[in-house]
């Protein structure tokens, strides 16, 4: 019985998540203030539009997707808050880290919703799709 | 097509080796490699026979290990190193040490792959574990004494190699703060590592400032702190000397630098490994550009040490020779290459050698004890800038022998020409940009979308040859310089800072980012769309025609050079390049070269390189999965290759273990990871 309503849960969960991650995972606001930390702290290496640069790849597109489609959007926030800025490791806070990831994902095709993200925990329950 | 014959015209010709035998420094004894780049003399050589030209095909994966030990990702789970993963291992006495994907210090067995024991951050939180990976970590003994040395971050550690514990006695409970006093409070960072030379840690590394991404490269700051080379004490961490890279008001070089500029511009770091010759106590620094290096208006004058080679005695920081590589930088063109030792025999002359490079391709070389040049290095004359208030230097130097691995200089000539109609596409694409020769200066970029939108320069601004160019053979005096011929645009906008010393400047790589929206976004002229491109989706390289290079390949070689005689010996196409593009499939067309930064390793019969990472670069130029290539190392023809998880993004290496040689490498990429790939003979 246990293990049928886990399942159930289970179900209910990922299409909680994979809703979540089409619909808006993250409100405008989120993303316009992850839009000015990005300016300040990535763009220098990453370009304005997320192009790239000469020590850094590109954040949108095909380049984008071929990493993180199917994953969750904590394994990015992972990947920003223990490497990034490569000459400052460590110095981007919780929020900032969130803030910065809804403005990537905001420009790889990932409408904001109503929903604001307190805590890198919840990032746990986004699993990301390459929109189609 | 006509360059792609050529090479393979050379490579059938050319075969020839050097009749003399020379002999740089000795390379790592007892199956060891000591340095990342396997001796002082960055040689990236080793003589071990084992895996050789007749079983090297039998190689097999004998084991891998993640860029992070799991023993600190359990500690820290939000712990994910970058792809980018740098370091290459060096081995003492059967145990492999490398910085791992944060940056800590990993120790494990040489045969096995199996941990010993992994650096622990100063405290147990994920913001002291976060970090990036270093090239490497030097290794220093002294009678029983020994020690590991590395930076992370902005700190230089002293490492016991037992127990990975830090040398309390060193500078402040065992590390060293490396922090320059900038404008606006850069912090250090140093990917090369550190290098020891006898007893003396000598530091080079970024962190003068935050213009041009850390670099100084881009943008439109134009002031940053100079990034001094600073001398430590092995034993207690403490600054022992300073060389000032920007000379100080009353030494000599500070008169190269006008409208008082030495007063306020910097970097010019070394970023690339420096190498040292111990017992000439001297050490062989390659310096870069300085702070905005596509505009000198407000720094007019040769601008010394900029992009040199420094000679500098290493117990005491004095100089002792210098050749700068190129004056007044307006290209980047970084001494960004380890300058090997060599000790080669000229015209019947013995040398003590050292063979310096750069992103221009050229392979500069001079008597390392006297600093001359072995062969004449001419001034000659270059274009003069267009763009207000910038004065090029007149000339430039250019080494008469041997001759450059890469291609120099645009003209329509370098056009693809595969058919007629991408030949057609590309010369559309080239009619909205300045050509010229090697060292034609930056454009003024029109805010007309019709108008000129910059410079097409060959190297480009990451150059031809970067930190894994090249590799020596001290048997034969054999120097393989790895490259790739990429194509890149500078074209300059006014600085919307009026009151800026910078009238003008490079908006790519720009940290402030109100200036770099001003300047680029509003006023740089829109691109071309490429057939089926999105307007708003990113596109690294504009100079491309859907994804394909508009110059011709190679876009990956090697170049075999005797130094002896100062001759190319073959020339390599690495990988098979876009050949199986849609636009190229039916052509039939030979290995065009994988573009990127893969380094060289040199055995006894061998050279050893694989395809780069798409870490960084994108996937550019790689058709399939990537490889590790064994090349006959007399006449350049591909032996054997081997399937790798991911590109490579450090140098490989090999050791003896149990009876056993062992090929070791970092590599990362998309949808992979990072991690250690170990290969052997079954």
């Amino acid at each position: 019985m246990d293990r049928v309503r886990a399942s159930v849960i289970a179900c209910l969960l990922m299409g909680a998540v994979l809703a979540a991650a089409e619909s808006g995972a993250f409100s405008p606001e989120q993303a316009r203030h992850g839009e000015m930390l990005f300016g300040d702290k990535c763009a220098a290496c990453h370009g304005n539009k997320l192009e790239g640069g000469q020590e850094a790849p590109p954040l949108k597109g095909e380049e984008f997707w071929s990493e993180w489609d199917q994953k969750t959007a904590r394994a990015i926030y992972s990947r920003i808050i223990s490497t990034m800025p490569p000459d400052s490791p460590g110095s981007l806070e919780e929020k900032e880290v969130i803030d910065i990831l809804a403005f990537v994902l905001r420009e790889n095709g990932l409408p904001p919703g109503t929903r604001t993200i307190e805590h890198a925990g919840e990032l746990n329950e986004i699993k990301l799709q390459r929109p189609r | 097509m006509a360059s792609m014959q050529n090479v393979v015209g050379l490579t059938a010709v050319l075969v020839v080796m050097g009749s003399l035998p020379a002999r740089a420094q000795q390379p790592s004894a007892n199956g060891e490699w000591r340095t990342y780049g396997g001796d002082k003399a960055f040689t990236r050589y080793s003589p071990l026979a084992q895996i050789n030209r007749d079983n090297v095909k039998d190689l097999r994966v004998a084991w891998t290990r993640p860029a992070v030990d799991p023993m600190i990702k359990d500690q820290f789970p939000d712990l994910s190193p970058s792809n980018y993963f740098r370091g290459t291992p060096i081995v003492i006495n059967g145990v492999l040490y490398a910085p791992n994907g944060v940056g800590l210090l990993e120790a494990f067995d040489a045969a096995t792959g199996k941990t010993r024991w992994v650096q622990q951050p100063v405290e147990p939180t994920l913001k002291e574990a976060a970090g990036q990976s270093t090239r490497g970590v030097a290794y220093w003994r002294k009678n029983e004494q020994e020690r590991l040395v590395s930076i992370r971050g902005e700190y230089l550690y002293s490492i016991d190699l037992k127990t990975g514990q830090p040398d309390r006695n060193f500078g402040d409970n065992g590390r060293a703060w490396l922090n320059r006093r900038t404008p606006d409070g850069a912090a250090y960072f140093g990917f090369p590592g550190p290098f020891v030379v006898n007893d003396v840690i000598v530091i080079g590394g970024n962190g003068g400032g935050k213009a041009g991404a850390g670099y100084g490269d881009g943008g439109f700051e134009g002031k940053s702190k100079a990034e001094d080379i600073r001398g430590f004490d092995i034993f207690t961490g403490k600054l022992l000397w300073t060389f000032h890279v920007m000379p100080l008001k009353g030494e000599p070089g500070y008169e190269t630098w006008g409208k008082g500029s030495a007063e306020f511009v910097g970097n010019m770091a070394a970023w690339a490994s420096m190498t040292a010759d111990e017992d000439l106590g001297s050490v062989y620094i390659p310096l870069t550009a300085p702070t905005a290096s596509h505009y000198g208006g407000h720094r007019p004058g040769k601008n010394l040490y900029s992009d040199s080679l420094v000679c500098l005695n290493a117990k005491t920081g004095k100089l002792v020779w210098h050749y700068q590589l190129i004056h007044h930088d307006l290209w980047e063109y970084d001494a960004a290459t380890p300058p090997v030792l060599a000790d080669l025999t000229v015209a019947g002359k013995r040398i003590k050698a050292v063979i310096a490079s750069n992103k221009t391709g050229f392979l500069y070389v001079f008597d390392r004890v006297s600093g001359q040049p072995v062969w004449p290095i001419e001034e000659r004359a270059v274009p003069k800038s267009a763009v207000p208030g910038e004065e090029a230097w007149p000339t430039q130097p250019f080494p008469t022998k041997p001759p450059p691995y890469d291609r120099q200089g645009f003209t329509e000539a370098d056009l693809i020409d595969f058919t007629p109609e991408l030949h057609k596409r590309a010369l559309e694409i080239v009619s909205h940009y300045v050509m010229g020769p090697l060292f034609t200066p930056p454009s003024l970029r029109s805010e007309d979308p019709e108008g000129n939108r910059g410079t097409l320069v060959l190297p480009g601004g990451w150059g031809s040859g970067n930190w894994n160019t090249g590799a020596l053979d001290p048997e034969t005096g054999m120097y393989y310089a790895v490259s790739m011929t990429q194509a890149g645009s500078f074209g300059v906008l006014r600085n919307p800072d009026a009151e800026s010393p910078l009238l003008y400047g490079f908006p790519e790589g720009g940290r402030n980012q109100q200036q770099r929206q001003q300047a680029s976004v509003e006023q740089r002229p829109a691109e071309p769309l490429l057939p089926g491109q999105v307007p708003d989706q990113p596109r690294p390289n504009a100079l491309s025609i859907d994804g394909l290079p508009i110059v011709k390949p190679p876009y990956g070689r090697i170049t075999a050079f005797d130094m002896n005689k100062g001759t190319i010996v073959w020339i390599s196409a690495n990988g098979d390049g876009p050949r199986n593009h849609p636009l190229l499939k039916d052509l039939n067309l030979p290995p065009l070269g994988n573009i990127g930064r893969p380094a060289a390793l040199v055995t006894k019969s061998l050279l050893i390189v694989g395809d780069s990472s798409d870490a960084v670069m994108g996937q550019a130029g790689i058709s399939g999965p990537a490889k590790l290539r064994a090349y006959d190392k007399a006449s350049g023809k591909v032996i054997a290759q081997l399937d790798l998880p991911a590109g490579t993004t450090g140098g490989p290496m090999t050791f003896m273990a149990g009876g056993k040689q062992y090929l070791v490498v970092p590599v990362g990429g998309r949808g992979y990871g990072a991690g250690w790939i170990a290969f052997a003979l079954p």
